[in-house]
């Protein structure tokens, strides 16, 4: 089924499918639009019922009250600084693992390689006690680093980028070789440059995940203002008594949506990839 | 231009031997064709020229000086790969100009060796697009200036024209010979396809099972086979190989019986034959004659226009085949009356060697 000008007629199958398809994606969105409606709507109005978001009354102040007194930008801050650092220290262990075990020979390679394949198996919720512990004693909990280093030992990442660098024709490298470059020089110069597609799909795909991890920032950020956007909008909503009213509510996780969907405009066709290559994890 | 030795050299993968124990001069200024079939060791001997490959023993000299412990890039070679191995992500000119940089080479240099080297290739066009918009055979044309610009003493191709379509190839083929009288540097050619190394080479080196079968001019190799493999691996169609008997000498020259019992006569000294448990003997297509006295049966006539090759098969059941002319009246089933020209046979003996006319 392709859909466009000059193209074949839809069959009944193809109708049922888009039907079908259409049908999931109203189930989807729908939740989204009762969000971003509530978001414009005022919250005396709100307190009345949350039915008739499409009517007016609408009001932008919700925004202008997170602009003047939530905590949402500190949040966000943070989420920023531990999505940032994850993703670029991911980045930079799993291309340096992979091409290490990609294209280099040393002792116990091998073992090294299964021991990192086998952490595809651990799930993260198995080590959470012993992750606590460690941090605890190291008086590592509330801090960036905190945040940021557990989850950069990253299997997922490291086997993604050993099998791209595999992927990379060995003559290439020979080439730079008789071309007098060395190992850095190849590295950097040649086979880095190549591997752009696998690193924007690790990338967004650890930004995404960091972004939206909720779990060990529960455990780890305790103070307020070493919270994360998931773990300050879930206090909030939890606590919906203290909150300024369901309106201001809404448009905070609006406003927390959006560097995502800021992101998926930009990178679109990376975003798809890297769901599609996650999706096996 | 420089000469390069090779000294004993020899290349194991653990148990395997892939080439026990090689030795041969390569001439300045030659072209060099390693020519063999799969797995005979020619790449990995190129490859260790260039030094890709380790050497598990011997030593490897270019112009009088040792290189094999010498990292690839300090050698002085550049090597034209069969996948040509352009960078993906640099222009034209930049994939010309990182090896130049990587020396240190100045600005100004690097640009007037890729403007030579592109005016000699006919590619200025080409020098902003990146691999990706040029066709095969510019990429080709690409990785060839990538080692033009290096002005190194010697070229190595591995396989170069393989991936090229029929038309391409032979066009390519001339372009390299041309290139070679051009730049008058040694040249080392890696391939399996006779025709390039028949055509191209200075010398061949017919290698097989990691051994140099012989070493020699196209024509040498083509009329004078060291060996039984070289003399089956030469040609199109391959050489008739026949069982025979040594009955005798006359003039000269051994003469030997078919399974048949038919009578050959040849040129052959018969010294050294006599020892021989076993001999084959060796004709090539245009050297049989018809009108003689072995008869067979014609069973498949290939017409290629100037020329016709029939393959008679002999009451022994041997086949062989024949170049008649290109008009031949010959028919599938037609009886034929075939003889071999005494001057062109060569006889091979159990050990494999050949052994020619005087």
């Amino acid at each position: 089924m392709v859909l466009g000008r000059g193209v074949k007629k839809l069959d009944l199958v193809d109708m049922l499918l888009l039907a079908a398809l259409v049908g999931l994606a109203i189930v989807w969105v729908a939740p989204i639009v009762w969000v971003i409606g509530l978001a414009f709507k005022p919250n005396d109005v709100l307190m009345r019922t949350t039915g008739g978001i499409f009517a007016p009354p609408f009001t932008g102040k919700n925004f202008r009250d997170i602009l003047a007194t939530s905590a949402v930008f500190g949040w966000m801050l943070n989420s920023f600084i531990v999505a940032i650092g994850q993703t670029f220290l991911t980045l930079a262990i799993s291309t340096l693992a992979g091409y290490g075990f990609a294209r280099t020979d040393f002792p116990g390679k091998r073992i090294a390689f299964i021991l990192v394949i086998a952490g595809l198996a651990v799930p993260e919720q198995a080590i959470i006690v012993p992750l606590h512990t460690m941090f605890a004693e190291a008086h590592l909990h509330n801090t960036y680093f905190g945040l940021i280093a557990p989850r950069l030992a990253f299997p997922f990442g490291v086997f993604l980028m050993y099998q791209y660098f595999k992927g990379v024709p060995r003559e290439i490298e020979e080439a730079a070789m008789l071309d007098n470059a060395s190992r850095l020089k190849i590295f950097f110069r040649v086979v880095l440059p190549l591997t752009v597609p696998a690193q924007a799909t690790l990338g967004i795909y650890t930004f995404l995940h960091a972004w939206n991890e909720y779990f060990w920032p529960l455990v780890s950020a305790t103070k307020p203002e070493m919270y994360t956007l998931t773990i300050g909008l879930a206090a909030t909503q939890t606590n919906f008594a203290q909150t300024e009213g369901i309106g201001f509510l809404m448009a905070q996780a609006v406003f927390a949506g959006l560097p995502i969907l800021i992101l998926y405009l930009f990178f679109q066709r990376h975003i798809v990839t890297a769901v599609a290559g996650g999706a096996g994890k | 231009m420089a000469g390069i030795s090779l000294h004993n050299v020899g290349k194991s993968y653990g148990s395997v031997e892939v080439i026990p124990d090689l030795s041969m001069e390569i001439i300045s200024g030659e072209f060099l064709v390693f020519l063999g079939p799969s797995g005979c060791g020619k790449s990995t001997l190129l490859r260790m020229i260039a030094g890709l490959e380790e050497l598990s023993n011997g030593e490897i000299l270019i112009d009088g000086t040792r290189v094999d412990a010498l990292p690839p890039g300090q050698r002085g070679v550049a090597m034209v790969f069969q996948h040509y191995a352009l960078y993906p992500h640099m222009t034209v000119r930049d994939n010309m100009a990182f090896g130049l940089r990587n020396i240190g080479m100045s600005a100004g240099e690097i640009d007037r060796k890729i403007a030579d080297a592109a005016r000699i290739l006919e590619m200025d066009h080409l020098l902003a697009r990146k691999p990706s918009q040029l066709s095969g055979g510019q990429r080709q044309r690409v990785a060839i200036g990538r080692a033009i610009v290096k002005e190194p003493k010697a070229f190595l191709f591995d396989e170069p024209l393989s991936n090229l379509d029929a038309a391409l190839r032979s066009r390519t083929r001339i372009e390299l010979a041309r290139l070679h009288q051009q730049v008058k540097a040694t040249m080392i050619f890696v391939t399996h396809d006779q025709v390039e190394a028949m055509t191209m080479a200075s010398r061949i080196a017919i290698m097989n099972q990691g051994r140099i079968e012989q070493v020699g001019t196209p024509l040498e190799v083509y009329r004078r086979p060291r060996t039984r493999f070289v003399a089956g691996f030469i040609g199109t169609p391959a050489m008739n190989i026949l069982t025979v008997r040594l009955l005798g000498e006359d003039k000269g020259g051994a003469v030997v019986a078919l399974p048949g019992g038919q009578r050959v006569e040849t040129r052959v000294p018969i010294s050294g034959l006599a020892s021989s448990a076993t001999l084959e003997l060796g004709v090539r297509a245009e050297h049989v004659t018809t009108g003689g006295g072995i008869d067979g049966r014609a069973e498949v006539v290939e017409r290629l226009g100037d020329r016709t090759f029939v393959y008679a098969r002999l009451p022994d059941g041997a086949l062989v085949v024949y170049e008649d002319a290109g008009d031949s009246t010959v028919s599938v089933g037609d009886p034929v009356a075939l003889g071999f020209n005494p001057a062109q046979v060569h006889l091979f003996d159990s050990a494999g060697i050949g052994h020619h006319a005087a």
